[in-house]
């Protein structure tokens, strides 16, 4: 099930959204964030919302935001596959 | 009876099949732990045995203090070690992907679930909106109407502010003045042509900006911002850019510094500096003031179009560029893949949109009382200096001042752009500062007479009735063009703003410095101020996020290409339509 999880992302050769993803593999929305937590865990996918910087990002879930802007957007929350380059320098 | 208890008096238990090899070695290890009577008495022995193989840190610590442990945990090893070999990937991924199928299978097996109505929409109107070929239009659509409705409207709210900043707010400043003994002088100018003239060109523009960001709130909060971002981040990754640059562009819609900032989600480092010089070409928040400006004076009836025509350029300048790049300077073909979560499409809560619109148009008015209104009394002061004895300090022409003649030096290079005067290169100049700042000191330079020093004040009440009034009128006007947005006259009736002497001014100066082709000039000026050098707190972000290098080879290379792009839209507008 995780494996499938992985290769599905990667067959979307691009991206792909959780609901997408969740319809394909038939599984639950709830169930697949877990899974997907698991490979973060795993160092094969990064939580993108757990990048920002404290001074320039909110870091609740899918909010990037600035005190000093007078824009800011509201992103959707994104995980991404680690390539095995990100993979090896994240290792080192 | 409940399920809980049918199965507690069933005694029923589950066991999930782990695979022949791993089976193996778990009854190996329940052997093991069998025959070690304290530790088989405190734990269960197979699910021991599945942790043993999940070299599972707490459990192996319990164990090392127990007799028999440290062997036990020495045999579990060599199963690992054992599987490994075999298998060559982490076991624990092997016990929770069969677990996960487990469970995956049990639910698929016994639950059934109620159709969410809410869920059922969101996923029929995602499959229009988020289409492999209708999502862009969709997207450039939705995103024109923004720009459409924020042009439109505020119009009239324009014309409002600029009366009422001009009029009763102008004249009570002046009548203070005078009633302080300082008619003519030197305070009375820093006040009328500098701070007022200065700070309030800049003001005028908040009807627009609170009509944009009510427009993004309601996208944002009823999800559909979201699928834009998602429908754009195909489109990057099929150009070879990184999946995840889109994120950070589209933060640069509203601020360049945040949006070098989010280039940090992308872990690979040309994928980021990539990602960093294509970011300033989103046209921030910032340059919008001066697209409604001049779309206003050299588009007055397509000012919506003119301005999200700046964005749209902005977009395929970066896509552009983006492709250029990867196929020369970034060159990678390794391509991460990315999970996008988009929420359920709701109504947008009125507390929310509020929250939104207030916090920017808060920091924007934070802008202009600091940074804009200190730049208007360097900038009047610039302006009141006169050289080679041409008049006296705050009575000279501006033509004569300091500014006019330091900017006098830049101004030959934007010649065959079509604004080669000193008032454009000035302002060009003072928008690195902030791009606000384009507006007012073009609000200075232009607009020395826009209040009489001799007027006087009709008295409080009456000018707040004035107030009243005009805004009033200004949101009739706004109502009824409305209607005219989706190209529907129920009115019959022009709804068209006059033009205010500091439009009258700009126009008349690219007309003249561009040889009557004030148009294309002014056009051009608009496509250099979306390309040109971001402002200078954006240019310390991109140092701290690309480094010195990187920032150096983005500044040149971003005025380098506005010149060209300008001088194309300038010339190419001179030959076509000239």
């Amino acid at each position: 099930m995780l494996y499938q999880v992985l290769h599905e992302i990667e067959k979307a050769d691009g991206s792909i959204t959780l609901n997408d993803l969740s319809i394909k593999l038939g599984v639950d929305r709830n169930a697949l964030e877990g899974m997907l937590q698991f490979w973060v865990q795993k160092g094969r996918i990064q939580d993108d919302s757990t990048t920002c910087d404290d001074v320039v990002c909110s870091c609740g879930p899918s909010f990037i935001s600035s005190v000093d802007c007078t824009f800011i957007a509201k992103m959707p929350k994104t995980y991404s596959v680690r390539t095995q380059n990100e993979q090896k320098e994240k290792g080192n | 009876m409940s399920i809980i208890e049918t199965a507690l008096q069933k005694k029923l238990s589950f066991k999930i099949d782990y695979g022949e090899e791993l089976e193996e070695q778990i009854n190996q290890l329940v052997d093991e732990i069998a025959q070690r009577p304290v530790i088989a008495e405190q734990f269960p022995h197979r699910w021991l045995a599945i942790k043993l193989l999940e070299e599972d840190r707490d459990i192996q610590i319990k164990l090392l203090a127990l007799k028999d442990g440290a062997s036990l945990i020495k045999v579990a090893q060599k199963s690992i070690e054992l599987l490994k070999s075999v298998q060559g990937d982490d076991l624990d991924i092997q016990i929770a992907d069969r677990r996960y199928r487990w469970i995956n299978q049990l639910v698929n097996s016994t639950v059934q679930r109620p159709l969410d109505d809410k869920r059922a929409f969101t996923d029929r109107f995602d499959q229009i909106v988020t289409h492999r070929y209708l999502g862009i239009p969709i997207f450039f659509i939705v995103m024109w109407i923004v720009f459409k409705l924020t042009a439109d409207v505020s119009a009239p709210y324009i014309d409002w502010i600029d009366g009422v900043i001009t009029g009763p707010i102008g004249n009570m400043i002046v009548a203070i003045l005078n009633t302080l003994g300082l008619r003519d002088s030197w305070v009375s100018s820093l006040f009328v042509d500098g701070i007022v003239a200065g700070v309030g060109g800049v003001l005028v523009f908040v009807p627009v900006l609170t009509f944009l960001y009510l427009a993004l709130a309601v996208l944002e909060d009823t999800g559909y911002m979201a699928r834009g971002a998602y429908v754009m981040d195909r489109v990057m990754g099929k150009i070879g850019l990184h999946g995840k640059s889109f994120l950070p562009m589209l933060v640069g819609f509203g601020c360049t510094v945040p949006a070098f900032y989010s280039t940090r989600t992308l872990e690979n480092e040309k994928d980021r500096i990539l990602t960093g010089l294509l970011v300033p070409f989103m046209s921030c928040g910032a340059r919008l003031p001066v697209y409604i400006l001049f779309s206003a004076i050299f588009f007055p009836r397509y000012a919506g179009t003119a301005v999200f025509s700046m964005y749209l350029l902005g977009i395929l300048t970066a896509i552009g560029l983006g492709i250029i790049l990867r196929k020369t300077v970034f060159k990678n073909k390794e391509q991460s893949a990315l999970i996008i979560e988009l929420p359920p499409y709701r109504a947008p809560n009125v507390k929310t949109v509020w929250l939104y619109i207030k916090e920017r148009v808060g920091t924007f008015l934070k802008n202009a009382w600091t940074i804009i209104m200190a730049t208007s009394i360097v900038l009047w002061l610039l302006l009141a200096i006169p050289v080679n004895g041409q008049g006296s300090f705050a009575e000279t022409d501006v033509d004569h001042s300091v500014f006019a003649t330091v900017n006098r030096v830049v101004a030959p290079i934007l010649k065959p752009l079509g604004f080669g005067n000193w008032q454009a290169s000035g302002s060009l100049i003072t928008g690195f500062l902030a791009k606000e700042v384009v507006v007012s000191t073009m609000a200075q330079i232009y607009t020395t007479d826009v209040l009489e020093t001799n007027a006087e004040s009709n008295g409080f009440l009456q000018e707040i009735g004035e107030i009243i009034f005009t805004f009033w009128g200004a949101t009739v006007d706004t109502l009824k063009s409305l209607p005219l947005i989706v190209g529907v006259d129920l009115f019959e009736e022009e709804v068209e703003t006059e033009p205010t002497n500091l439009m009258n001014a700009i126009y008349a100066s690219f007309d003249a410095s561009s040889g009557g082709h004030g148009v294309f000039a002014g056009l051009a000026f608009m496509v250099f101020v979306l390309i040109y050098t971001p402002c200078v707190v954006a240019v310390a972000a991109e140092r701290q996020e690309l480094g010195t290098k990187w920032m150096w080879v983005s500044m040149v290379g971003q005025l380098v290409l506005a010149w060209i792009m300008a001088l194309a839209v300038f010339q190419g507008g001179k030959l076509l339509f000239g």
